[in-house]
């Protein structure tokens, strides 16, 4: 017994001394910092639909889904001349009378032949005509240059200049724009209703014959006409981007979650149920309906199924249709129509009772 | 190689775009699922009804009154009213009710014809949807104009629940009156909504639990005038009562079978021995169906007449059983804690309404008839006895405050909503609604 216990005793003592000694602290867990991030839920639709596109365009790598706003500005028709409607382009305006003054140019009879160009403001051509000292109003091709340049707002100033700087190097001719410069713009957004590119191209057209613009009247006012109704035009949705792949229009666009709920609110609120009738939670009745974009029933319900013959069905079929027709107009977002133009809801009380 | 491939690739692209164009669907149907609703009493607009006196604004009234008790509806104030009616075949502008939130709106007139009799005449309207649900015409007696209104009530009740209405009914009842240690007892008939109250016996004699013949004008009832407590019928318009068998003991607790042919009641014998008998009112036959040695009591029939629910306790307590008609299979259905008694099937046939005694308490309360779905709709401190409307969706029971007070008669929907006190002119126990009226 003395020797099982100082055993022990000396087991343990060698036990424990090795323990001080040898073992040390576990090593410290380094907690990592780990950054964290807001996360957000996104339904899957989002991301997946199909986007109104071109049907022609080639696959982009980036989609344009977000409508954008109208890139083109289109511009005040200006008060130019004695149309009765807008016209596209501003008339070309009619060879006037040119006061005295800015002509200024061709110094009186005495100097009928000035060879060498005096730094006046007579553009070239006017030498043409000089033996005719007279009315400078005569002088009938001089405006023309000017008038090519009038219809770009670009040059205008050129137009302010001419009669005062020199005339040397002026062009022969003036480049002629067959039509006003548009701002660059991709051809991309293209809905099927609009035949932009053809009407673009019928414009072009007029604007090179509007400068014959006598014979062409009917045709500008016309197409004033129906310019005037697309000038204000808008509402598709336009991307600045290239065409991209894609459908007619943007199908797949769901409501979310809470959206659907929302919805679901506003019609139970409504919804008197058939409580304490006999198989009450057998009662199932559909009721279709259509909405307009305001959210206001567009045409009356119609029950789809359930509520036949007489009795409990019917009262219960008359019941849910009374809910839809009460809590009208509904407020769903405009923005996803096409999702919840056309319901169908499906009215069971189990869960009553 | 990689160049076909790619024009391959760009051609079979081309191909799915215009297979996507062309079967693009033109439109989503948005499928919405409600499992929920509000249960809220119907929103109803009853105008007064076109007549040369009162009884136009009185039958309106009437109906009206008996709506809202239901608890189904809520009649608007006619305060509220925008448009006014005076022309009730003319279609009304329903944007003028459906802005002030009535959903239905009753229309009618009344007229008295050359031989005395009153014509009265409805319409029900669906304001949302805009047009006529019900249009009907009534001829009646003038004395009975309450009647023409209870019956107009139960056309809109009928069309707007889908359920049969039950306000063209009377209650007979005991009515109590005196100092609590020498009551007088009287049976008594009413109109559900309190009116017409007249007495059917004198009040010499103890009177409990009448109960309606389902298609005759008799009651039957428990009377003590013998000395001993025993059934007798009575006919409500001739007044004449007899006896129901001639048995050795007491009977007590008879109620009529489907049919009006048989009643069924409790004897209970000089051994002490009560057992549930029925007997033939032509042939006088009886038939026992119980053979315990239990008490057996309270019997009531199905709807349909093949089963009988009544109060035994056999397994020690009182509880419900539920057996055959000819007294086969006698079923206990009632499990919980207290005593089970006074039990009645209801006449839509889903329910069987009881009466339960727990924890110094009484509940009146409804299950199914396999046992299931225990509900208690009311507790108070004495309260029993209840009785069915006709279309299986009213409970009227009879309570007792406690005090130097007296019974009432209350109703309670089988929801268990729309508690309700019956107006009567004394203390009244007893209640038993009738079938509907013909």
């Amino acid at each position: 017994m003395k020797t099982g216990l100082t055993t022990s005793l000396a087991l343990h003592a060698v036990a424990i001394g090795f323990g001080l000694v040898s073992l040390s602290s576990p090593r410290e867990m380094a907690i990592a910092d780990v950054e964290s991030f807001p996360v957000d839920i996104v339904p899957i639709e989002e991301v997946a639909q199909s986007v109104q596109g071109d049907r022609n365009a080639p696959v982009a790598e980036r989609p344009a889904p977000v409508p954008t706003t109208r890139p083109e500005i289109v511009e005040n028709a200006r008060e130019v001349g004695d149309n009765m409607t807008d016209l596209k382009a501003p008339p070309t305006p009619e060879p006037k009378p040119r006061p005295v003054e800015t002509a200024e140019a061709p110094p009186p009879a005495p100097k009928p032949t000035p060879p060498t160009p005096k730094p006046e403001p007579t553009p070239e051509p006017e030498q043409k005509p000089a033996p005719e000292p007279v009315p400078t109003t005569e002088v009938a091709p001089e405006p023309q240059p000017r008038q090519d340049v009038a219809p770009d707002p670009a040059p205008e100033t050129a137009v302010a200049e001419a009669p005062t700087s020199e005339a040397v190097n002026l062009p022969a001719s003036a480049p002629t724009p067959q039509a006003r410069p548009q701002p660059p713009r991709a051809e991309a957004p293209r809905t099927p209703e609009r035949r932009e590119p053809d009407r673009r191209q019928e414009q072009r057209r007029d604007t090179a014959a509007s400068s014959e613009s006598n014979s062409r009247n009917v045709e500008d006012e016309v197409a004033a006409l129906l310019n005037r109704e697309r000038a204000s035009g808008g509402g598709a949705r336009r991307s600045n981007e290239q065409a991209a792949l894609g459908g007619r229009q943007t199908t797949g666009a769901k409501l979310s979650q809470s959206e659907m709920d929302a919805l679901r609110g506003q019609i139970q609120r409504c919804w008197n149920v058939p409580a304490g009738a006999a198989d009450a939670q057998d009662l199932k009745v559909s009721v279709q309906f259509r909405l307009d974009p305001s959210g206001a029933l567009d045409g009356a319900p119609r029950i789809v199924s359930g509520g036949g013959g007489a009795g409990i069905e019917r009262a219960a079929a008359e019941s849910a249709r009374r809910a839809v027709l009460a809590c009208a107009p509904y407020s769903l977002p405009s923005d996803k129509y096409e999702a919840w133009a056309d319901v169908i809801v499906h009215f069971d009380p189990r869960d009553m009772f | 190689m990689t160049k076909s491939l790619k024009a391959l690739f760009s051609t079979a692209l081309m191909t799915l775009a215009l297979a996507l164009a062309a079967t693009a669907p033109a439109r989503a149907v948005l499928e919405i699922d409600i499992t929920q609703g509000v249960v809220e009493p119907l929103p109803i607009a009853v105008t007064d009804f076109i007549a040369n006196d009162a009884i136009g604004q009185e039958i309106a009234a009437v109906i009206a009154a008996d709506l809202a008790r239901s608890g189904l509806f809520k009649p608007l104030e006619k305060g509220a009213f925008i448009e006014k009616i005076t022309n009730p075949d003319v279609a009304p502008r329903f944007d003028d009710w459906t802005v002030i939130n009535a959903q239905a709106l009753v229309t009618g007139r009344v007229s008295h014809e050359a031989d005395g009799r009153l014509r009265a005449e409805f319409r029900l309207w669906d304001t949302f949807a805009g047009q006529q649900l019900v249009g009907e015409q009534f001829f009646a007696n003038k004395a009975n104009w309450r009647r023409v209104a209870h019956i107009i009530a139960d056309a809109i009740y009928e069309r707007l629940t889908g359920e049969k209405g039950y306000f063209d009914t009377r209650i007979v009842y005991v009515e109590e009156s005196g100092p609590k240690d020498k009551r007088v007892k009287r049976l008594s008939i009413m109109d559900q909504d309190g009116a017409n109250n007249r007495s059917l016996s004198d009040g010499r004699a103890i009177v409990l639990t009448p109960r309606f013949s389902p298609n005759r004008q008799e009651i039957t009832y428990m009377s003590y005038e013998g000395g001993q407590p025993q059934v007798y019928l009575l006919q409500i318009e001739t007044g004449q009562r007899e006896l129901v068998g001639n048995f050795p003991g007491m009977t007590f607790a008879p109620r009529f079978s489907p049919d009006g042919q048989k009643v069924i009641m409790s004897l209970l014998r000089d051994d002490g021995n009560s057992n549930i008998y029925t007997m033939d009112l032509r042939s006088r036959t009886t038939t026992r169906l119980t053979s315990s040695n239990a008490i057996d009591t309270s019997p009531s029939y199905s709807p349909n007449g093949d089963r009988i629910v009544f109060t035994s306790d056999r397994g020690g307590r009182p509880h419900i059983y539920v057996m055959g008609a000819d007294g086969s299979n006698p079923q206990r259905i009632s499990f919980g804690d207290g005593i089970y008694s006074t039990p009645v099937w209801s006449p839509r046939g889903d329910l069987i309404a009881f009466t339960k005694q727990t924890g110094g308490e009484f509940q009146i309360g409804v299950m199914r008839t396999d046992g299931s779905g225990e509900r208690i709709l009311s507790s108070g401190h004495l309260q029993e006895g209840p009785t069915w409307a006709p279309n299986g969706r009213v409970i009227m029971f009879f309570r007792e405050g406690g005090g130097q007070g007296g019974p009432k008669l209350h109703s309670i929907d089988l929801t268990g909503r729309n508690e309700q006190a019956i107006p009567t002119p004394h203390y009244a126990s007893d209640p038993a609604w009738s079938p509907l009226l013909d």
